[in-house]
């Protein structure tokens, strides 16, 4: 019998392909959305095997490399993210794709996403990872050249520096598998431990190689983690393609750069790098660096989020944002800092897919994107307007939502492991998310609405569909953290987190969301209560506004809608000066005019002057060769 | 049935491309179909050696006039030469079915001769056992290449011809000068026997003399700064012929490059050789990458593609270790599959919407959807994207490369290819998301030929092992060269 | 030896001639003269390799056996080389026949339409 891990792999794109083919309206939705539910359905029903720690595995030989991928207890994790993820997605694209194009190339990087979360080889991590940016990127072309080559250039140097370090790992030990190559690792960590005792040893891997191995590896992982300074693409590829997409684009593609760093950098070489790079301040030098890109990432993108007058590059930069507290988790070392890592990568997914499927509801709706043509939606949307508001508590980290539980346990590791600057930037970067969902909330759904959003209705069935998931999800793993934590326990093999269903303990406190949600519900409530019974409102219009103290003039007209956080900008003023996106652009214009030069002088047309490269080539030979 | 019929390979197409006036005589309208004829035979020639070599797993040695080496001069067709003569006569078989809607200059008859004349020294080159020889072939490859460059009989033909003519003079002067060397100080012409006593040589005369062989074949094999001649010879040379410099032309060069590079490897200098070519190689890579960025002619910017891919093929079989050739061989077959695809298709574009340039690419997507199809499968291929062939080539290239030591190669070679993405991508833009204009009729035959080579792409690299597994063999064929002595029944003279 | 090394003087010396116009000359023509000057460079010194100083010419004939005779292989090489320079240089010729048609210079310089 056939088992369920290639079914779970590659019905997806076959779907896609279907859909790409036969691409009759109707049909090809049905084939999508089909090929999205049965992955969902499969894990599910393996789900019992992996959580007792048993594991499924498909292997197959593919131009004689042996290729093989294993659904376990920590892939099945990121895997059935990536697939409820993926069914949403499909649920918003019956909505939004108006081709069986989208279809093709979403399915296709659902299928290489689950590829890549569940390869045991390089080879196929390789390939999959490719297949990923590769359908990404077709994703974005069809929208916006620009954005998706940026996309693409920074993906592919990831990927090509990943290459070179799967090489350079091939080239030590021979071997591609990541049992072998965990192995050898393993091994020749001990031994590097031992040297650095003064017992004398032959290393596999020798301190340049590691140094080279952390780089090329960082870079790739980092490139589509969406990491500082290798963030530049993200803005723009998620605001640039199907909103639909950008749910799983930015949700999930942005966690295979972090499986990347949790399973290679982590859990294969971690040992390794710790005892070739040294320790920094008491703590290991590679997860120093990584928790610092983390800390930088978070308060990078979100200052800049907070500047947004678009409602997607707000939450685009939003979500480059949420994934450096993953890597700041990760950098924490302790075992409570990979469980929060862990932990946010779920609600990230899920907060950060429903924010988008919401966009994409409001988008199809209106057609509009940036925040001053918005306002008073929630009226004629209000079951979007529910899921926005799921999500933006889960986001700013209120309880008792996902948001909240996982970055608590960001917050407890943080300063478990004595790091307050980074803990700093945590605080930060939850006050600016702040910020930023607060013109979320108030620009889009509230104040007065613009006469030609009149008459929007409400979102579609599916896309409905598809939010009502992601924001029981977000309830539920809110009220119920126990849930995921104990997934995550078995992970480690032993409870890092305490407590149950509703409450987490960890060894610097407790959290217990179920009363929070009482307390909370209680304060509703009695909120209420007064609203109705004790409140005397007073209606005032709506176009009678102050800003700060400021008169309203046409050049310093600031609303939440407009310019909202301009003084907010002017103090950057300074710091916005220097972009790495500009950098980056200026640095591929120079080498477009490189090339120019080398071409134009290289072949300049004269047959004399390649005559002359024959006659230094034969002086060089002359040199080399035989003198 | 005997091996020695393997020498038709040979008289095919040189005993028909004298028959060409004789069918021109007899009807002007003869002479296409007469080549298609022509091609289809010795196709079927090739793939009977192909079968008869990879069902025996022993090379066939074509002996002239039943005279044993080293006194004869012999065929080898071993496994590489075996599928490589192949790829050739099939290339050369679904060009001659493109030459209808392609040439149309006059005198195709000199035409149909010269296309077999080059198809006979490519296949040639890659056939034979002795060094002279190889350089005969080499000269008529060399020549009949040279006047079909300029056959559209423009400026720019004569222009690159001439270029061609000059830089291939030098080269193949420095070539004879290589093997007089090798001559003087072995006595043999034999590359059996030259591998046998290649230890025995004088180390000066060894070194000089490896050196100058590798530099008049790297002219052929367009290795930087000698490949000069390259772009422009792609872009004013007819559209089959591009083809066929791409798909085999450079492919023979690269072959005897290698071939002559693994005998000699008891010479002295032959690591600084190899470090050498690996160093051109993957400048070769680089500057070509650079050179297609802000091309505005599809044809040269392909061109510019081919001749860095060529680059990664000599960094691959420079690097002196078995997995390195099997990679460079691999890579070979993809690239002459993509290539073939990538001019055909371009220049078909060219044909119908009068040039190559890039504002004719605009809206191709609507206007020839199937050619446009091609073009988008070709480029991502080349790209490297997974599940086409291309991607596992590569991929066991850089393995390879970094796997002897040469990191920097292998970065510098990636570098590279992130531009090659850059414009490829920029093209698929230009061809699907930009311009519009009114659908064109495309021609069934050449969509189905091209139709054939893209299915070949996706199933290679879907499915890579048995083409991986040919081309290991046919590494094995370079790369092993004890075998290679033991198979040529050399008399026992010298030895 | 002496004699041999002055074949090989001379043949190098007609080769290095022929390269140094090659390089130098901007006439498209004289670039081809030299083409062929070195053409019989490398047919001199392949000649000369063959060569044993006091043997008669390798044709079979009374009293010039095997013994009496040079290498033969060079010879036969050159011959084919020097047919093989013949055609080259024929092609050439005619090729910068139409380059003088179409661009009405042959001034090496200004033949450069494809470059870049």
């Amino acid at each position: 019998m056939i088992n369920e891990v290639p079914i779970i792999l590659f019905v997806p794109i076959v779907a896609g392909i279907l859909a790409w083919v036969l691409d009759v309206k109707g049909v090809r939705e049905l084939i999508g959305l089909a090929g999205a539910v049965i992955p969902v359905a499969y894990l599910i029903k393996v789900y019992p095997t992996v959580a007792d720690g048993k594991s499924i595995t498909y292997a197959l030989t593919l131009g004689s490399f042996n290729m093989s991928f294993t659904l376990n207890t920590m892939t099945w994790y990121f895997a059935i993210i990536g697939a409820v993820l993926g069914l949403t997605m499909a649920l918003g694209m019956v909505s939004t794709a108006k081709s069986g194009y989208n279809w093709l190339f979403a399915l296709m990087s659902f299928t290489a996403v689950l590829g890549v979360f569940t390869a045991q080889d390089f080879v196929s991590f390789f390939l999959f990872w490719e297949l990923m940016t590769f359908a990404s990127f077709m994703m974005v072309l069809k929208y916006n050249r620009h954005a998706s080559l940026k996309y693409f250039i920074l993906s592919v140097i990831g990927a090509y520096a990943m290459l070179l370090g799967i090489a350079l790992v091939y080239a030590r030990t021979g071997a591609l598998d990541f049992a072998t190559i965990s192995q050898v690792f393993a091994k020749d960590a001990q031994l590097t431990g031992l040297s650095g005792m003064g017992y004398h040893a032959t290393l596999t891997f020798s301190r340049t190689d590691m140094i080279l191995l952390f780089t090329f590896f960082l870079t790739a992982f980092g490139v589509k983690a969406g990491a500082f300074p290798l963030h530049v693409w993200a803005p723009d590829a998620y605001s640039e393609t199907d909103q639909s997409y950008t749910t799983f684009f930015s949700g999930v593609l942005s966690k295979a750069g972090v499986y990347g760093i949790f399973y290679v950098l982590l859990m294969m070489m971690g040992a390794k790098l710790y005892f070739s790079l040294g320790t920094f301040h008491g703590h290991p030098l590679f997860l120093y660096i990584i928790a610092w890109i983390g800390a930088i990432t978070v308060v990078v993108a979100s200052f800049l989020a907070v500047l947004q007058e678009d409602l997607r590059k707000l939450l685009a930069y939003s979500s480059v944002g949420q994934v450096g507290y993953i890597l700041l988790a990760i950098g924490t070392g302790t075992a409570l800092g990979f469980s929060g890592a862990l932990f946010h990568v779920l609600s990230h997914a899920i907060f950060k897919g429903l924010f988008w499927l919401v966009t994409a509801a409001v988008i199809l709706r209106t057609g509009k994107t940036r925040f001053e043509d918005f306002g008073g939606l929630a009226e004629k949307m209000p079951i979007t307007f529910a899921m926005g508001l799921v999500a933006v508590l889960s986001l700013a980290g209120i309880p008792p939502m996902a948001g909240f539980a996982s970055k608590w346990l960001i917050y407890e590791a943080a300063i478990q492991a004595h790091m307050p600057l980074v803990a700093g930037a945590i605080f930060l970067g939850s006050a600016l998310a702040f910020a930023y969902v607060v013109r979320f909330l108030y620009s889009l759904w509230f104040g007065q609405r613009p006469s030609d959003l009149d008459d929007v209705k409400e979102a579609p069935a599916p896309l409905l569909v598809g939010m009502g998931i992601l924001g029981i999800l977000n309830i539920v793993f809110g009220i119920a953290p126990g849930l995921v934590v104990e997934y995550i326990n078995k992970l480690f093999r032993k409870p890092v987190i305490t407590g149950n269903y509703y409450k987490m303990i960890t060894p610097n406190g407790t959290y217990n969301a179920l009363s929070v949600t009482l307390v909370l519900i209680a304060g509703i409530v009695i909120a209420g209560l007064l609203y109705v019974y004790g409140a005397r409102a007073r209606k005032v219009p709506v176009t009678d506004t102050y800003q700060s103290g400021n008169p309203v003039t046409e050049e310093y007209n600031l609303s939440i809608r407009r310019n909202f956080y301009r003084p907010l900008a002017e103090a950057l003023d300074f710091w916005l000066k220097y972009s790495w996106d500009r950098f980056y652009e200026r640095l591929g214009q120079l080498s477009e005019d490189f090339a120019d030069v080398l071409r134009k002088s290289v072949y300049n047309g004269n047959v004399q002057s390649y005559s002359w490269y024959l006659a230094i080539v034969l002086l060089i030979l002359a040199l080399w060769g035989v003198l | 049935m005997n091996g020695q019929y393997a020498s038709l390979l040979i008289a095919i197409p040189l005993i028909s491309a004298f028959f060409v006036p004789v069918i021109k005589a007899a009807s002007k309208k003869a002479v296409m179909p007469f080549l298609v004829l022509v091609t289809a035979a010795q196709t079927a020639a090739a793939a009977w050696v192909f079968n008869e070599v990879y069902t025996t797993g022993k090379p066939i040695i074509v002996m002239a006039g039943a005279w044993r080496p080293p006194v004869g001069i012999n065929l080898y067709i071993g496994h590489f030469a075996a599928l490589f003569v192949f790829i050739v006569a099939a290339v050369s078989f679904l060009l001659s079915i493109y030459n209808f809607k392609t040439i149309k200059i006059e005198p195709i008859d000199k035409y149909a001769m010269l296309f077999l004349l080059l198809m006979l020294g490519a296949t040639g080159m890659i056939a034979t056992g002795d060094i002279f020889n190889l350089f005969v072939f080499m000269e008529i490859t060399s020549i009949t290449a040279y006047a079909l460059t300029a056959y559209n009989k423009t400026g720019e033909a004569a222009e690159a011809s001439m270029k061609y003519m000059i830089l291939g003079g030098i080269g193949s002067s420095f070539f004879l000068i290589g093997i007089a060397i090798v001559y003087g100080s072995l006595g043999t012409l034999n590359m059996a026997q030259i591998a046998q006593l290649a230890g025995s040589m004088n180390a000066t005369a060894a070194q000089a003399g490896l050196a100058l062989l590798i530099f008049g074949l790297a002219v052929e094999a367009e290795l930087f700064p000698l490949n000069a001649w390259a772009p422009d010879a792609y872009q004013a040379a007819p559209h089959p012929v591009t083809v066929m410099f791409s798909a085999f032309v450079v492919k023979a060069g690269l072959y005897a490059a290698a071939r002559l590079l693994y005998i000699m490897q008891s010479v002295g200098s032959w690591h600084s050789v190899l470090k050498l070519v690996v160093i051109m190689a993957t400048l070769t890579v680089l500057v070509a990458e650079f050179s297609a960025l802000r091309q505005r002619n599809v044809k040269r910017m392909i061109a510019y593609s081919s001749i860095s891919q060529v680059g990664f093929i000599a960094l691959a079989l420079a690097l002196g270790t078995q997995a390195g050739v099997d990679a460079g061989v691999f890579h070979m077959v993809n690239h002459a599959i993509v290539k073939a695809l990538l001019f055909i298709a371009v220049g078909y574009v060219a044909v119908e919407l009068g040039g190559a340039e890039m504002e004719n690419f605009r809206g191709l997507g609507r206007r020839m959807p199937i050619t446009a199809f091609s073009i988008t499968i070709g480029s991502l291929a080349v790209i490297g994207i997974p599940m086409f062939n291309v991607f596992w080539s590569k991929l066991r290239i850089i393995l390879a490369t970094v796997d002897v030591g040469y990191t920097w190669a292998a970065a510098l070679v990636l570098i590279a290819s992130v531009v090659e993405a850059v414009y490829y991508l920029r093209l698929l833009h230009v061809i699907w998301f930009e311009g519009s204009g009114e659908r064109i009729t495309e021609s069934a035959a050449l969509g189905a030929i091209m139709l054939l080579l893209v299915a070949l792409v996706i199933v290679i690299g879907v499915y890579p092992d048995y083409v991986w597994n040919l081309a290991q063999k046919a590494g094995a064929d370079i790369f092993n060269v004890a075998q290679y002595i033991k198979n040529v029944p050399l008399m026992g003279v010298g030895a | 030896m002496i004699e041999i090394s002055a074949y090989y003087f001379g043949a190098i010396a007609l080769i290095m001639i022929g390269l140094y116009a090659v390089l130098v000359k901007k006439n498209l023509l004289k670039m081809l003269v030299g083409l062929s000057i070195m053409e019989t460079g490398v047919n001199l010194l392949l000649i000369s390799i063959g060569y044993i100083n006091g043997k008669s010419a390798p044709i079979l004939s009374e009293g010039i056996g095997p013994k009496q005779a040079v290498d033969p292989i060079p010879q036969a090489l050159v011959l084919t080389a020097i047919v093989i320079g013949v055609a080259t240089t024929a092609m050439a010729l005619s090729a910068a026949i139409i380059l003088y048609e179409k661009y009405g210079t042959l001034n090496i310089e200004e033949i450069r339409r494809l470059r870049g």
